[in-house]
């Protein structure tokens, strides 16, 4: 069975990614704060500059976002394009 | 071309998450919801998930296994899900 | 707003607010109706319905406020049904629907689908600001163009800009035509509809759509005919009717949006921000290029103010000192009561239109650095740094402006959005060494330390930035905690700051200053003016000399305070500086200048008997050429500390006379010297600083600083001469040193705790409390 390619933290991504924001462990507040900016579980981003000791700076749509380093750590991506889904996974409608 | 038709064809060659549609399409995320809400209507599109670690506390996979919850409390990583993809049902064959 | 009002239930013309979910128009409603709506529920549904009266110059409006809907045709819930059905069947004299412009290609699915309705339309395209900021405005007039000529208007309705331009628009029944219907199919599609639409004339276009998509069943006479357009369409272009419907839908939508929004947001100006900010936000070249800005953000606020500075002082000392006081004289208002509201009050005053040079070249350039999209980048690049101190990395930009004068760089913390932030990094400012400090140490400098005064003021500069962080320390440990929010913003695309909004920017700082810090300025200007002029002589106030004062009287009293650093009764005059200097910190050598001179009771009185107002103005305004040609030179030394190591240039610098050198060398010691100085770097924020402290962030913040710059100030200097005398008297000087250390448990020990009760008070994310 192919595997789907595992979320790691956005620490372990590197510049000119294309990848997919899969979580975010802050709080309530702050996670209004980056659904604001666009940043949200389910949408691509593209990693313009970093990851490194200034923190990140990634394009989601048009929009330019710059992260800080605490970020880094909390925000789970996956990189896009991975492999085809394919026999053992569940369907619905 | 059309961007209900791109939507189409884009599927058409792969299964997509929403997130991988809107780059090969070129719309925006809005639109291609839209678009693929047209695609489930007619019954040419479903949706999958694939398999992956559970984040609903209240499943019996999490309550059992206490390496896997406790870890996952700690890590955004483990606790994230396999975005839901969109795959193409010919008509025809169904 | 103003003009609604609850009339009769007579009814007038009614439009309904038509949208996708979340696109304002509850809030233009709430805007459009104010309190006059009610609130119910749609017939036989939990739906919420919301109705209100608009009252217009032309009558009466009614105003219904629909629930969101994506498409007419079909899907969503109840409430989508709701909006749908509203919309196609009410009496109706037209529609508005809200546009969310930030997603205009998902609307106009929606607007092509009214646009089958043949009711009077009007688009409001809200939430324009954003699209501003994105720069992704659209062209209204080809908007309105492939829309047939429908009313396209821009609003903000949060904000309730835009909401004159509607009223007006909803003053007379919507303009309708004026362009070419608008080709909403392909021309096989439109054929088709067209025939269609001939032969089922008692079909509404709408649910001949939903026939023919298979959403609707058709009417038994209208089956056949379905049937063969459906036929027809799938001939034509291969695609089912309902797909090829739905495609030309979307390409419609596709294509206006693509047609009316500005290209280059997604090409050009990208690419150029891009690659801009590969440089400018570098980890390792972004730093020296923040300095690079940051000094040119200096030179600007201070030097190129410099060159207006003197204009505005000597111009306003001309009118509102000297004039003032000539007209005054000559009411026969006596001596005193002159020199208090000439000399004090319109000092004051003069003293807060000096100031207004450097800080509007100071808004200027970090109004134009933030409409340029740099400032958001600064932040990001010095975050890292800043972030150890529990501040943003903006806290850079006022702490170097408050390298030229503390008073600009308080108010510029206000860019800092963090309330908690704010508060420390003012707090941080009075350490910030300005420029007339500057001018004491040039002073000293060139008694002193000759040889090596750049590294004496050098070493004042860096004791300010320690103290300063010091205190951002002793702040987060205290009522101040938390870690600062972690960095997310947004990084706009870099473009040329519009002048116009930029000079708006600056002027609206300047009008606050002038208006709030400006009258507290002038008021302690006044009572702090005062002091040298007047005296207690013979059982009452008079007109004096400076050594009669009540300045010289009141500072021979305070030189016991400031035995621990070395200074005696005879340097009162030191002292006598260091009160006046509470108000400008410049006036510190100007009052040494008087009192060593022995200036003449007659000489300040004679200024206002026979004044040539008009050879002042012209001095004054002649002070600009001059400063302006001095201003290249200090482009290369902005904070001018080439003087250093120049007798007669650090003198002439200070603008310090030769009898104040010479008193200055009698009285002092090279090490009471630099005590002395410390305490001039340390000790309170001038009059002018305050103000801009209490109205930032508040009075009690204020005068926490005012005694702790003084506790600061003095424990400092006084040890630092007692450590550099110990040999001479050791158990004078351990007592000292042991009161301090006691003094700084005390204060501590009082501090945790006052921090912790102000921490018990507040919310965990915690914003600044004012003690």
């Amino acid at each position: 069975m192919t595997q789907v390619l595992s979320p790691h933290r956005l620490s372990s991504a590197r510049a000119g990614e294309q990848v997919e924001i899969c979580a975010i462990q802050t709080s309530a507040q702050e996670r209004r704060r980056l659904l604001g900016l666009g940043l949200r579980p389910g949408c691509l981003a593209q990693i313009c500059q970093g990851p490194n000791a200034q923190g990140a700076v990634l394009q989601i749509g048009s929009v330019r976002i710059a992260l800080g380093r605490p970020w880094l750590e909390s925000i789970a991506v996956r990189r896009f394009g991975g492999p085809t889904l394919k026999a053992g996974n569940r369907q619905d409608d | 071309m059309s961007p209900l038709f791109r939507v189409r064809d884009a599927l058409r060659a792969r299964p997509l998450s929403l997130a991988e549609l809107c780059v090969v399409t070129g719309l925006d995320a809005d639109s291609a919801a839209l678009a693929l809400a047209h695609w489930r209507r007619r019954k040419s599109v479903r949706r999958i998930f694939a398999l992956g670690p559970s984040t609903n506390p209240a499943s019996s996979c999490a309550s059992r296994c206490t390496a896997c919850s406790g870890r996952a409390g700690n890590d955004a990583s483990a606790q994230a899900p396999a975005p839901a993809r969109f795959v193409w049902v010919d008509r025809n064959q169904t | 707003m103003s003009h609604t009002a609850m009339v009769g239930a007579r009814g007038g013309r009614r439009i309904a607010l038509v949208g996708n979910p979340n696109s304002g128009k509850t809030t233009l409603f709430n805007a459009l109706t104010g309190a006059h709506q009610q609130v119910g529920n749609w017939p036989g549904v939990t739906v919420e319905r919301r109705e209100g009266r608009l009252r217009l110059d032309s009558g009466e409006l009614i105003v219904v406020d629909l629930p969101g809907v994506y498409s007419l045709l079909g899907g969503g819930g109840v409430d989508q049904d709701i909006a749908r059905a509203y919309v196609q069947n009410a009496q109706l004299d037209g529609l508005v629907q809200v546009v969310d412009v930030g997603q205009l290609q998902r609307h106009l699915l929606l607007t092509h689908e009214l646009l089958h309705l043949g009711r009077p339309l009007l688009l409001v395209l809200n939430m324009m600001d954003e699209a501003r900021a994105r720069r992704a405005v659209p062209d209204l007039d080809r908007l309105r163009q492939r829309l047939g000529g429908i009313a396209v208007l821009p609003m903000v309705a949060r904000r309730g800009e835009g909401l004159a331009q509607l009223r007006e628009a909803l003053e007379r029944d919507f303009p309708q035509g004026g362009e070419p219907v608008p080709a909403l199919y392909p021309a096989e599609l439109a054929h088709t509809l067209a025939q269609l639409a001939a032969q089922t004339p008692t079909l509404a276009a709408l649910d001949r759509l939903r026939i023919l998509e298979g959403l609707a069943p058709p009417p038994t006479d209208a089956e056949p005919h379905a049937r063969r357009a459906r036929e027809e369409i799938r001939a034509k272009t291969g695609e089912d009717a309902a797909d090829a419907l739905a495609a030309a839908r979307f390409a419609w939508a596709e294509d206006t949006a693509r047609a009316v929004l500005p290209a280059t947001t997604a090409s050009a100006k990208e690419r150029w921000t891009q690659r801009l900010d590969r440089w400018i936000l570098h980890p390792v070249i972004g730093v020296p290029i923040f300095l690079g800005v940051l000094y040119a953000l200096l030179v600007a606020s201070f030097n190129a103010g410099a060159i207006f500075q003197d204009f505005f002082e000597d111009g306003s000392k001309a009118l509102l000192v000297h004039g003032l006081g000539h007209l005054l004289l000559d009411a026969g208002l006596p001596d005193w009561s002159v020199q208090a509201l000439a000399g004090g009050f319109g000092g004051g005053v003069s003293i807060v239109l000096s100031f207004v040079p450097p800080i509007a070249f100071t808004f200027l350039l970090l109004a134009a650095l933030e409409d340029s999209g740099y400032f958001a980048r600064a932040a990001f690049v010095m975050d890292r740094f800043f972030r150890h101190l529990g501040l943003p990395g903006t806290a850079m930009v006022p702490m170097v402006i408050g390298f030229g004068c503390n008073v600009p760089a308080i108010l510029a913390t206000r860019t800092i959005e963090d309330p908690r932030a704010r508060v420390i990094a003012a707090l941080m400012q009075p350490f910030m060494s300005c420029s007339a400090r500057l001018a004491v140490y040039l002073a000293f400098a060139a008694v002193f330390f000759r040889g090596y005064g750049g590294q004496v003021v050098f070493a004042l500069y860096l004791t300010g930035i320690l103290v300063a962080v010091l205190t951002a320390w002793l702040l987060r440990r205290g009522p101040l905690p938390g870690a600062e929010r972690p960095l997310a913003l947004e990084l706009p695309p870099y473009r040329w700051p519009g002048l116009r909004s930029v000079a708006l920017h600056a002027w609206h700082r300047l009008r606050v200053f002038v208006m709030r810090v400006g009258k507290v300025i002038a008021v302690l200007g006044a009572i702090l003016l005062l002091l040298p002029g007047i005296g207690w002589v013979d059982g009452g106030l008079r007109s004096t000399d400076m050594e009669h004062s009540l300045l010289a009287q009141g500072s021979r009293t305070l030189t016991v305070v400031f035995a621990p650093m070395g200074i005696g009764t005879e340097q009162w005059p030191a002292v006598a500086g260091l009160v006046a200097g509470a108000l400008v910190k410049e006036v510190v050598i100007g009052v040494m200048n008087g009192i060593y001179q022995r200036q003449g009771e007659t000489d300040l009185m004679t200024a206002y008997r026979d004044p040539d107002l008009g050879a002042e103005l012209r001095a004054a305004l002649a002070t600009i050429p001059a400063h302006g040609q001095e201003f290249l030179h200090h482009l290369t030394d902005p904070l001018g500390f080439t003087p250093i190591g120049d007798r007669a240039a650090s003198a002439a610098a200070a603008g310090a006379d030769e009898a104040t050198l010479k008193g200055l060398a009698a009285g002092f010691t090279d090490l009471s010297a630099f005590a002395y100085l410390l305490f001039v770097l340390l000790y309170l924020p001038c009059a002018s600083t305050f103000a801009a402290l209490r109205r930032e962030i508040g009075r009690g913040w204020a005068w926490f600083s005012v005694f702790y710059g003084l506790a600061t100030a003095w424990i400092a200097a006084g040890s630092v001469y007692q450590l550099g005398t110990f040999a001479r008297h050791p158990g004078q000087s351990l007592a000292w040193l042991a009161m301090v250390l006691a003094l700084i448990a005390l204060f501590w020990w009082q501090w945790r705790r006052y921090g912790r009760r102000v921490q018990g008070k507040t919310p965990s994310h915690g914003l600044a409390q004012r003690p």
